[in-house]
């Protein structure tokens, strides 16, 4: 979700990596949207030499995505379409940037696990290339291997630990540079499937003739279009999803699933004559002109025979997820509904969010983490009610994690309306958030044993800052005054507090490098230069601040992490 | 100069003779008593009784206070400390004074603070309450003069729940809900009761959180997090 301060955020880890001229292409992009080169050029002042290696920067560390997108030419109709080159910054990759030092632990913890500790520390120094560098291909990764570390940088070594790497889903293969999104005719129809039709497959249809009209209207608009999906979950309850222009370039650029992970393209490329093997190339043949397409745009020499990796963010965040649900649930019931949903997640390791599992396999996998454990079926099946799931079989549960999330959501938003407003105007917003209606101020009063008119001031203070959606209704007599009703604000509320939580985390990051600046100062200060003292050797009052500079530093970065859990569940 | 004289029954007799005039005071009393449990203003009797004069419609209802046939009672809401008038024998309506959780028109903060307490003290010792246990705990104890009733324990309960103070669950019939019926609805206290009112979120624990400015403060504006007073406040608080 894009929202100012997420802006302002991005803009800032940006700059504070890249510079202020990239920064401010990445503005641009974030502030107007998807843009061509020389629109961005035009928008940011800038040469359109400048915008260009800015735009590889950024691209090479997955900030920005290009797309090629066909329009209806000008003037004569008789024209074939123009495909300009439009470029989109991915907000929800800039602000990962945060996140690294959590991705190395999880993959270094992960990766011990199952080939021991020195292993998995050799794995996350990979995986630490790939995120200081964005993107590489395995040659790249292992020339890198080699320069850091001699000692350690047998290249079938380093090619098992990077195998490893992509067999637990941390790397992924870069998505197509610029996918192509063509032009629709207004004659194009929706194909039908074929077979027994199920109420799904009629749903499917009547949405895409839908989907097929509504397209035809938009045709006036070739900027921006949209294309409806359909969102079936349940066929009774199919809602329609609009899907944006960049969201559905995205979507393409995206490899399938098969080839995402795909090793044998890996090995194949390194192995002499290959290029005389089709279909054991790389790169897919019709990639190549694409390539090319975008070589000539940025002037950017693709490597021919070999894939470019990336870190997979996605895999880290669910992962994150996951222990986030878990701390949750820990909190709310005991460990050991925490060691259950655990092991369930494990043993369904889907990435979906909602998870189905047997009894079974969550007690194989309970007993694989815990030797010790003396947990009973029914103990464990009375923990799986607990957390909140259903079975719709005998032995097979279903659990919805987004429930959970929603769970952890909200005790953030009670923990911020405690703090800020006091303990009455948490016990309010907590007896309006249970109650899905409205209520009126008496009853307020009532139900949480606060005075009247002191309700009233709580009430308003929380609807002047959103977190209340507040209702007038008149009451019919002439000398009764109208009745206030209130409820939740929970359209926008998340919205609000994302954005929140984006201006304190670029608050904690801007005070942190404050402080380092400081601390900078501290280390280098004169006399300590010209006695030649180090850090260690200090003494007396500039120990002290050095000591306490230190401790803010190791406490804003706590600060930070804890915020970025935060920012996970709300950016879900 | 004394206070004047109220007139007797028989001085308002007319002269001319005809039916004699209703004793005042007991048309004021009357006239509260029709108005039930609701009461009635001081003002709504002078405006109703407009014939008497209003100095005499005080005396008289003081007088009227003073023999016990009326009394006075202050609603949870209407002017302050304003009462309204009742016959004796009526009980003020629940509504209007609030019920035993208000005082003189006031909301009684130390009862119900002392109710909370013995409804956790309860819950602490039988570690799985339902509303029944915790009111026969408080009539065992017989700590109050005032009747309390089920429903206003499931009340106070309920103010705990809202304080995170304790959970609601229902009875399962197995383990620590065994001498429970199931389906009931039970209470007990929270694990993390250290952390009362919420695990404590992520933006809590920072200045910015609970900052009245947040929305004047900018990177570069005059309430930024490098000049900002809070921030160093809780930096050399913390060290």
């Amino acid at each position: 979700m894009l929202t100012q301060n997420g802006i302002k955020l991005a803009v800032y880890i940006i700059t504070n990596d890249f510079g202020k001229l990239v920064a401010q292409v990445c503005e641009c992009l974030l502030r107007r949207g998807s843009l061509t080169r020389q629109g961005i050029a035009r928008f940011a002042e800038l040469p359109s030499e400048k915008v260009k290696k800015c735009l590889r920067i950024l691209i090479q560390h997955n900030c920005v995505q290009a797309f090629a997108l066909e329009q209806q030419g000008c003037g004569d109709l008789g024209k074939p379409p123009i495909v300009n080159t439009h470029y989109m910054a991915l907000l929800g990759n800039i602000v990962q940037h945060i996140r690294f030092p959590k991705f190395l632990a999880i993959a270094k913890g992960e990766l011990s696990q199952q080939v021991g500790p020195t292993n998995g520390q050799q794995c996350a120094l990979l995986l630490e290339g790939l995120l200081q560098h964005g993107r590489l291909t395995l040659t790249q990764i292992l020339d890198r291997a080699t320069q850091e570390d001699e000692n350690n940088a047998d290249p079938k070594a380093v090619r098992e630990r990077f195998f490893l790497l992509v067999k637990n889903r941390f790397v992924e293969h870069c998505p197509s540079p610029e996918p192509h999104m063509p032009l629709r005719s207004e004659d194009e129809q929706p194909t039908k499937k074929r077979g027994s039709k199920s109420s799904q497959m009629l749903l499917l249809e009547v949405a895409m003739s839908v989907a097929g009209a509504m397209l035809r209207e938009t045709q006036k608009q070739p900027m921006r279009y949209v294309l409806l999906l359909l969102d079936i979950k349940h066929p009774a309850q199919a809602t329609v999803k609009e899907v944006t222009l960049e969201e559905q370039a995205l979507a393409d650029a995206m490899p399938m699933e098969a080839e995402r992970f795909s090793i044998d393209a890996v090995s194949t490329a390194d192995t002499e004559n290959e290029t005389n093997r089709n279909g054991v190339l790389a790169i897919r043949s019709g990639e190549k002109r694409k390539l090319m397409e975008v070589e000539s745009e940025l002037d950017v020499v693709f490597p021919e025979k070999e894939p470019i990796w990336r870190v997979n963010f996605d895999e880290f965040n669910r992962l994150l997820r996951n222990k986030a649900c878990i701390d949750t649930v820990r909190t709310r019931l005991d460990d050991n509904a925490a060691k259950v949903l655990s092991a369930m997640l494990k043993a369904s390791g889907s990435s979906a969010s909602a998870v189905s599992v047997t009894l079974d396999a969550i007690f194989e996998e309970l007993l694989k983490s815990n030797q010790t454990m003396t947990m009973t079926l029914d103990h464990v099946r009375t923990i799986l009610d607990d957390i909140g799931c259903d079975s719709d079989r005998v032995d097979k549960y279903n659990l919805d994690l987004s429930d959970i999330i929603k769970q952890a959501k909200i005790e953030e938003i009670e923990s911020i309306v405690l703090k800020r407003y006091g303990r009455e105007a948490y016990r309010i917003f907590r007896l309006l958030r249970s109650n899905s209606l409205y209520l009126d101020t008496d009853k307020i009063s009532d139900r949480v044993f606060i005075d009247k008119k002191e309700t009233m001031k709580i009430l308003y203070k929380l609807w002047k800052d959103n977190f209340l959606h507040m209702e007038k209704v008149s009451r019919g007599g002439i000398k009764d005054k109208d009745a206030l009703l209130w409820k939740v604000n929970d359209s926008n509320l998340y919205y609000e507090i994302l954005d929140e939580l984006y201006h304190v985390v670029l608050n904690i990051q801007i005070r942190s490098n404050y402080e380092k600046d400081q601390r900078r100062e501290v280390c280098y200060f004169p006399e300590m230069l010209l006695l030649q003292i180090s850090k260690e050797a200090l003494t007396g009052e500039n120990k002290t601040n050095l000591d306490r500079l230190r401790k803010k530093m190791m406490l804003l970065v706590n600060c930070i992490l804890k915020l970025d859990d935060a920012l996970l569940l709300f950016q879900d | 100069m004394g206070r004047p004289r109220l007139p007797a029954a028989g001085d308002l007799k007319r002269k001319r003779g005809g039916e004699p005039v209703a004793d005042p005071t007991e048309t004021i009393y009357d006239l509260i008593e029709s108005r039930g449990d609701k009461g009635i203003w001081k003002g709504d009797v002078k405006k109703e009784l407009s014939s008497i004069k209003p100095t005499y419609v005080d005396n008289y209802i003081k007088k009227l206070l003073s023999d016990g046939r009326i009394k006075e009672f202050v609603p949870k809401e209407g002017p302050k400390g304003k009462p309204l008038l009742v016959a004796m024998h009526i009980e003020p309506a629940e509504e209007l004074t609030g019920g035993i959780w208000y005082d003189g028109g006031k909301l009684d903060e130390e009862f119900i603070g002392a109710i909370n307490r013995n409804c956790l003290e309860c819950i602490k010792g039988c570690v799985v309450v339902s509303a029944a246990d915790v009111l026969g705990f408080i009539k065992k104890r017989d700590l109050y003069k005032v009747k309390i009733s089920l429903e206003q324990i499931k009340d106070v309960l309920g103010s705990l729940v809202l304080d995170n103070a304790i959970v609601e669950c229902r009875s399962t019939g197995f383990g620590e809900f065994a001498r429970i019926p199931v389906g009931t609805v039970c209470y007990k206290l929270r694990r993390d009761l250290g952390q009362r009112g919420g695990r404590g979120g992520a933006m809590a624990l920072i200045p910015c959180g609970a900052c009245p400015r947040i929305n004047q403060c900018t990177p570069d504006g005059a309430i930024s997090p490098v000049t900002c007073v809070y921030f160093e406040k809780w930096l050399a608080l913390e060290f």
